[in-house]
This record gives structure tokens, sequence and C-alpha cells, in this order.
């Protein structure tokens, strides 16, 4: 153990002298990674399981820090403005990074003021209806919907968050038109469909997961691209209703401030590329519901605009319907 | 039953082993700090302190961790009693009788009584979840939207009994609490309302920032301008402990608060909140002479603190048997667990049966370690009582301001604490009470969106809370109390109108 | 008019300042959708609960007009202003200027507040908090906030 720190130390001290800019240095000092999400959520222990696993990789501490906030909004706009130089990064998800923007006023522009540096972990939806509803697949969910206008209630965690846009996007494509019932959080709502207060919710594989196992709901479907490690039984919406191109999926990424420097940014992505690996972070990320994912830095700027467009015009026909 | 208590017996193997005693104990002590230490909640300590729990085992984490959790409880009150700082909505009536106790030199009294309290509704908050988790939760999951509308009614009506002057008044400080806890988003549209402009407002006001404003600052301040008629001076320290008498005239208050902890305790959002008012309102409502209350009456100290505490072990049902957060906190718990590798939900009850039953056994064994820490801490806190005001407002003041500062390391929060300063002391010229205020605060938010969600599923039929039993219990249950509160006003009213007319 | 009117009473007043906020409230969220009972907007429960407290307020106001009522008491400015500027000092410097000049800034502004401070008291316990919240709160429980500038 002690030889082990010693290498350590005599190869980061070679590592140090070696490269002579302070880029390079890079970290010397305790690093900041904001949650904008209160403690105890998911992105929250996403959060915390990557900053574990950073770590260990480049042996200086990596304190989470939680500015929650306005869905998440307060604590990217934090990192969006703090100094560029890799001290402070974000776990960033995709509400305030691909929703919110279009959906309501942000102080940030998330294609010019944030630098995405790599998906960490995705985590699908789950369509869960209630046990009392004659419903098991999603083409009787669509037959039911349609017979039905207006008569189904589905639970979200709040207007505007993915629970409720992910539901809005289907109806569009199907032609559906569910009441919206919207919860304080994705825990209470996925509560309601257990007690049978609503019909169906969207929701994270997280707080599915348990109920699922109970059998306390019925799961009909995820909204990835692909069927969820979790639930291979389940078909994707996408297959399931034949609704080509319908994806929704939460992510969290670590994001730095524009203009943070090159060097910097490689460092922290190598770090990131051999997390999905590690046995440790798996197997944190598989208790979470979540998948850990690696991107390159270009990938997941590309995810990020395309999700832009994407709500941007769901956005446009939800005010334009009404 | 029996395979309950071989069960709950394993558990106690599964607590007492060493190192989980030691866990217990360091949640226990550092519960209790964070509760003394006015602003930092639970929320924030657990959150701060969770890395530390990586290289624990689940069950050690989790026992650590709950230890945090009721021992806040317990170390709240201590800062209400002796400084009338409520760091967490559920102390805030403790503060009204407690801290009237502390001036009249029965600091240590009002102490004693508050740990004894939540010492008896700690065991016996464990021990229901222990006999009856499960079936509880059932109940529980029966509550709609509708239900939790009607129980946040019921609980603004018991604001109005906690007032100690005019009934009106205590309605219009509610409403303004109501008001004030709409600052923020909209969860059905998304649209943030009355923020100002102001990011940082549209999460809502920081109850601490509200709670320390306008009961520790406005307090300060007007301590410091009475100096000379000695109003804010402290009492000669009488004894240390309740007598005997007194002890025993707070036994049914006790009994009574650990029932409603435990009651409201299981429901998810405000619960524990609404038990503790309740409490009080119910002891207010039955005593022989209702006017001691305000003015230093043992059993509102020993209701709510026994409530708080009881509500503190039964929030614990819902996350450990449904897999549901009643609160900030567990959903806490349920990240907690989550990094541990064990996923919070109704499965936890038989596949992890070490840390369900370690749990609950370590309830009682911290329950029992608090009381131990907290009676002998009595004399210290009432020596501090002994300080001169003259530093002793030093001390409230920037333990105020880092606590504030501490609970999301924001500014801003001080600024607001520094508004609602100014709001509390005008406010207390004006002879209006601010805590009915903080209980349409914590309340208002929920009862919107339990109205608007009920709507929406009965599509606008407001009998939905005339049709389902529990809702119409919980009405009428307000409704009788607001008459029998309303009647000797009025009546007392009518006197007074008389007299006015007959001194023309 | 009775005396009472002149020097205004605790009714007037308390009537006076409910109705303003609500005033202000209701302002707020005027340009919000008020909705229906059962898709109530954003701004129906804020008007209905605003529009009672105005109705109240009102009621305050008017009762203060018509009777004597009690009067509001005397407003002492120093400890209310230092005890004010004591935390707006500390808001403004603990991020520039660490937490130790913040607190003892905060104890300096709050040590004028009453006549009864001593400054030697005064100066020994700034510097205790300080050392105090050092250890407690950045040291023990980890709040991230700098000592020094």
């Amino acid at each position: 153990m002690k030889v082990a720190l010693g290498v350590l130390a005599g190869l980061s001290i070679l590592a140090s002298t070696g490269l002579a800019s302070a880029q390079a240095d890079w970290p010397r000092k305790p690093v900041t990674l904001v949650v904008p999400y209160a403690p105890g959520g998911y992105t929250d222990s996403v959060g915390r399981i990557t900053a574990r696993y950073l770590e260990k990789a480049l042996g200086v501490s990596v304190v989470v820090e939680n500015r929650a906030g306005a869905g998440g909004i307060i604590g990217t706009a934090y990192v969006a403005k703090a100094a560029p130089d890799g001290y402070t990064l974000c776990v960033c998800s995709v509400g305030a990074t691909s929703v919110a923007p279009v959906a309501q006023k942000t102080d940030y522009d998330p294609m010019k003021d944030l630098l995405p540096i790599s998906i960490v972990s995705t985590i699908p939806q789950t369509v869960i209806v209630g046990k009392s509803l004659p419903i098991s697949n999603m083409t009787e969910l669509i037959a039911y919907a349609k017979a039905n206008p207006g008569k189904l209630n589905y639970g979200s965690s709040g207007a505007g968050g993915l629970m409720h846009y992910s539901v809005a996007l289907f109806q569009v494509r199907t032609g559906t038109r569910m009441t919206h019932v919207p919860f304080k959080g994705g825990a209470p709502a996925t509560a309601a469909v257990v007690s049978g207060e609503v019909q169906l919710s969207f929701t994270n594989m997280t707080d599915a997961l348990p109920q699922m196992e109970a059998d306390t709901v019925r799961a009909i479907a995820v909204t990835s691209v692909e069927r969820s490690p979790f639930a291979p039984n389940l078909p994707t919406v996408a297959e399931a209703a034949k609704l080509e191109n319908y994806s929704a999926e939460s992510w969290n990424g670590i994001i730095a401030p524009a203009g943070t420097p090159e060097p910097v940014v490689k460092k922290i992505s190598d770090a990131l590329a051999k997390m999905v690996d590690d046995a440790d972070a798996k197997k944190a990320m598989a208790t979470a519901g979540a998948t850990g994912v690696f991107t390159t830095p270009a990938e997941f700027k590309k995810r990020i605009g395309d999700e832009l467009a994407q709500w941007a015009i769901l956005v446009k026909e939800m005010k334009g319907g009404k | 039953m029996m395979d309950v208590l071989g069960l709950l017996a394993h558990g106690f193997t599964v607590a007492g082993t060493p190192q989980n005693l030691f866990y217990c104990l360091v949640g226990a002590l550092c519960g209790t700090l964070i509760g003394v230490l006015p602003g930092l909640g639970p929320v924030a300590t657990i959150s701060l302190l969770l890395p530390a729990t990586y290289a624990l085992d689940p069950t050690g984490a989790i026992i650590m961790l709950a230890g945090i959790y009721y021992g806040a409880q317990y170390g709240g009150s201590t800062t209400a009693i002796l400084m009338n700082i409520p760091g967490e909505s559920t102390s805030v009536v403790t503060a009204l009788d407690g801290h009237r106790m502390a001036q009249q030199g029965r600091a240590g009294e009002a102490l004693a009584i508050a740990a004894i309290g939540s010492f008896f509704a700690g065991c016996v908050g464990s021990l229901v979840i222990a006999l009856a988790g499960p079936p509880l939760a059932g109940i529980a999951q029966k509550f709609e939207s509708p239900d939790y509308f009607s129980l946040m009614l019921l609980g603004l009506v018991s604001a109005v009994v906690l007032a100690n002057g005019s009934v009106f008044r205590a309605i219009a400080m509610i409403l303004l609490g109501l008001l004030l806890g709409l600052v923020g988003s909209d969860i059905n549209s998304g649209l943030t309302r009355m923020t100002f402009g102001f990011l940082q407002l549209s999460d809502g006001v920081n109850f601490v920032a509200i709670a320390m404003g306008l009961f520790g600052v406005a307090e300060v301040v007007s301590n410091l301008e009475t100096r000379g008629e000695k109003k804010g001076q402290i009492a000669r320290i009488g004894s240390l402990w309740p007598s005997m008498k007194t002890l025993l005239a707070t036994k049914w208050a006790v009994m009574r608060g650990t029932l409603m902890g435990i009651a409201f305790g299981i429901l998810p959002g405000g619960g524990a909140t609404v038990a503790s008012f309740s409490a009080y309102a119910l002891e207010k409502k039955i005593a022989r002479d209702p006017s001691r209350f305000g003015n230093g009456a043992a059993e509102g100290v020993a209701a709510p603190e026994a409530a708080n505490n009881a509500a503190a072990q039964t929030s614990f049902v819902p996350l450990l048997t449904l897999g549901i957060p009643t609160s900030a906190t567990m959903a806490l718990m349920i990240g907690a667990l989550t990094l541990h590798g064990i996923a919070p939900g109704p499965m936890v009850l038989t596949r992890q049966p070490d840390l369900f039953w370690g749990l609950i056994a370590s309830m009682f064994i911290g329950n029992l370690m608090l009381v131990v820490i907290n009676l002998p801490m009595i004399g210290l806190w009432v020596k501090l009582l002994n300080i001169p005001y003259r530093m002793l407002f030093l001390v409230i003041l920037v333990i105020s301001g880092i606590g504030v500062y501490s609970v999301n390391n924001s500014v801003f929060d001080v600024y607001l604490t520094l508004a609602f300063g100014l709001l509390g002391y005008i406010l207390r010229k004006l002879d209006a009470e601010p805590a009915p205020l903080l209980m349409g605060f914590v309340l208002g938010p929920p009862m919107e969106e339990n109205i608007r969600r009920s709507l929406i599923i009965s599509q606008g039929d407001f009998m939905v809370f005339l049709q389902r039993p529990i809702s119409l219990t919980l009405l009428l249950a307000a409704a009788a109390l607001l008459i029998s509160v309303a009647l000797p006003f009025i009546r007392k009213r009518r006197v007074e109108v008389f007299k006015d007319e007959s001194a023309i | 008019m009775n005396g009472a009117f002149w020097r205004g009473n605790i009714d007037f007043y308390c009537g006076l300042l409910l109705l303003s906020i609500s005033a202000l409230a209701i302002w707020t969220v005027s340009e919000l959708d008020f909705g229906t009972a059962q898709e109530m907007g954003p701004a129906y429960f804020p008007l209905v609960v605003a529009g009672l407290l105005g109705a109240m307020s009102l009621f305050m106001i008017v009762k203060g007009l018509l009777t004597r009522g009690e009067a509001v008491g005397h407003i002492e400015v120093r400890p209310l202003f230092f005890i004010l500027a004591s935390f707006l000092a500390f808001g403004l410097l603990v991020q520039p200027a660490g937490l130790i000049i913040a607190i003892v800034t905060q104890v300096a502004l709050a040590h004028f507040a009453s006549p009864d401070t001593r400054v030697i008291e005064s100066i020994l316990f700034a510097l205790g908090l300080a050392v105090f919240s050092a250890v407690v709160f950045v040291h023990l429980l980890g709040i991230p906030v700098s000592l020094f500038p």
C-alpha cells in the first residue's frame, strides 16, 4: 500500500514537472462538482458516484455541492458563469440543458455557454399503468386513450419536466389526449399510479423498478431508443407503438463552463472513459436504475443540439394547440 | 406478534454490534449538534456527511443517517426553547411556550420535559413501526389529493387555535403566510409567481430564512429595545428539573402528542408539521385554563415535542415499506440507500431483513442514547442563559447568520432573513403573531397543489371533498374546531361591544 | 375625530401593511392565467388568498379609524438599524472576504445596537465566535466557504 502510494506520488510529481503550463497541472486543488438538484435525487446519486470515481482517478478530492432550484436552472447557470479553469464542473441533466432553454427563459445558452464533456449515465423512462386498468401493452393504451379522450390521467414531476414532455410528445405523435396531473417530483407521481389516483405515468426507471418488482404497477414499455438491460422484456415505445424516432431519455453528463482549456477537458474525458468499465461505479449506477455511458465531447454536444431542436418543435405545437 | 418480537430481537443483535452502536452514537451526536445550531437542518447535514458513509456497510450507514435525523429533532427544541429560534417547522410551536418558560427561569424544566417527552414518543413510534409498519403504510396510501387538502385545512384551523390574541388577526396572519408560501414556481404550469425577477426565489422562500427572521432576529431587536424595561431579561434560573408534579401533569399531553405524531407522521408532505401544531392546539383546547398557553405551559412543550419525535420515527414507514419518501430528508435516505446498492421499495422488508429490523432496533437504542446525552447537557444549556444578554445576543446573531447561509450556501437567504427580521419586528409592534403565519407558509403550497390536483381529477367537481370519507371526516373536524374557537371569541366581542356602548 | 386616529393605532397600521402586501401580490400575479375551477391557473389560488387578505385588511383599517384601539408601541431606531446592518454586512462580506472578516464585522456593527455592550467583551466574543464558526461549520460540517479572502 505504502509502495503504491509512493509510486503514485512519484508519478504525479513527474507528471506535474514534465508539463509546464498551469492547465496541464490540473488538478492541483479540490474540484467542485455542482449538482443542480436537491440532495437525494437521482442526479445527486449519479453525481456522487461520479465524484467518488473521479476522486480515485484524479487523486484530488472532488466535492459535491448541491445548488438546487428552478428545475436545475440555478445550478446550471452557476456553472455556466463559473471560472473556466476545470475546478467547477456540473453534473447536468437533460431537463435544464435540453428542455428548459426552449421551454422557458434561462440565463445561459447551452450551445454557447456550456462545454459538454461526457454523458455519464442514461436512464430510460418506463411507461407504467395502474393494475386496475385493462391495458397491458402500448397498442391497448393508444386504443383506450382514443376511445376515452381526456379520461386517462397521467402523473408527472411537474410542468415542463421530462415526465410531462415525453407524454406530450407521445400525444402529439399518436393523436391521443390525456389529462396532465402534475406532482411535486417523480416519486409522488409514481406513488399515485400505485395507489390508483392517476392511471399512468412515464416514470424514471429508478422509481419504477422497485414497484415493478413488487408487482404494484404494470410496466408496458420503455421510452429509450433501445431496450433497457434492467427490463429486457419491455419493448421500446418506438417499436410497440410504431412511433419512429420516439425517444425520451434522461441523461446526466459532466459539463464544464465554456472556455475550459482543452488539456483539462481531455483529462476529465479520459477519466470518464475508464469509469464506464469500473466495477464499483457500474454496480452503483445499476442500483440507481441507470446505465453508465461514455460519449466524446463532440457527440455530447450534437446530442444536446438534436434534443433542443426536438423539444423546440414540441413546445411550438403545444403553444399552437392551445 | 411472536415472530415480530423474534425479528425485533434479531434486529437488536444487528444494531447491538459494537460498530453499529458506534455509528448510532455518532449519528445521535451529529444530529444533536446540528439540531442545536440553527439553520443547518438534517437535509443539509446528511448530504454533507453522506460521503463519510461510503466506507460503511448499508445497515451501519442508514443507522447513522437515521440517528442524525431524529437526533436533530431532539436538538432542535433546545434552540427553540433557549433562544426562540425554531430551526425546523416542527419546533415552531415548541418555541411558543418553551421560550416563555426559559424567560421565567424554567429553561431546565422545559428542556427536560422536551427530552423526556421525545424519548417516550420515539420509543412508542419505533414500536409502532415494528408491530404495524406495513398495515399503516397501507392506510397512508389510501390518502388521495382531496384528503390531503382537507388535512391541510385542519392544520390551518389548528394554527388559529394556537394564537393568543384575536382570532381575526390570526386568520389574517395565516393568509399572509399562505401568500408567502406561494412565492416561486407553480408546478402545474412551470411559471414563477411573485418572485420579482429573483431566480433565487423560484423554489420559494427558504423556511429557515423566514423562521429565523420572524422569530430570531425580530426577537433580538425587540429585546435590545426593551433592555431598560428588562423585558428580555431572563429570570433567575430556578430548579434544573421539573418537579414530579409537573412531570405527571404532562403525562397525558405526551401520550396524546405521541398518538398524533404517529398518525400524521406516516403521511407524506407536512405530516410532522401538522402533527406538532395539532398536538399543541389539542392541548390548548382541552385545557381547563387555555390562557396558560403562550405563557409557559408545560403541556405546550411536551405535546408537540412528543408529536414531532413520534412523527420522525413513523415517517420511515412509507420509505421502508413502499419506497416512497415523505419529506426531503427521506428522499435523501433513498439516495443514501441507492448509493449503497439497495433500491428502497416494497421488497426491502423481505430482501433486507437485517437492514429493516436493525434500523428499527437502532431507533430504540438511539433514543436512549439521546436522552442520556441530552439530560446532563441541560445544566450546560441553562448556564448559557446566565451569560448577560449584551453578549448572548451577539452569539444569537452570528449563529443565525452563518446558520442561514449554510442551508443553501446562499447570500440571498441572508438578505431574506434580514427582510423578514424587519417584517417580524413590525408585526410585533402591530401585535400580530408570527406562529400562524409560519403555519400558513408551510401548509400553503401542499394545500394549493392538492386542491388543484383534486379538481383536475374530479373535473371541477367540488363535491369530491365531501364524497370521500377521509376528507369528509377531516373537514368536519376542522369545522368543529373552528366553531369551538370562534364561539367564545364572538361571545367576548359582544360583551366588549356592549361595554363600549355603555361607556358612551 | 378622536386622538387615536391621528396617532394611528395597531389595527389601522396592521391593515395598511396587509393591504399593501395583498395589493402587491395581486399586481404581480395579475398577468398570469386565472384559469377555471377545474383547471386552476397559476394566478387562481394567490388571487383568492390575496383577495381575502385584502378584504380583512380593509376591515382592520375601518376598525382602526372608528375605534380608539391600542396605539403602536414606541419604535427605537438604534437596535433595529444596527442589527439589520450587521446582517447586511455579513451577507456582503462572507463570500468576497471570507467567514472570519464577515463575522468580526457583523459583531462590530451589532456592538452598537445596544448601549449595554462593552468593547472588550464584544472583541472577545467576535474572535471567539469566528473561531467557533470556523471549527464547527467549516471544519466539522464542511460548509463550502473560505475563511479568509
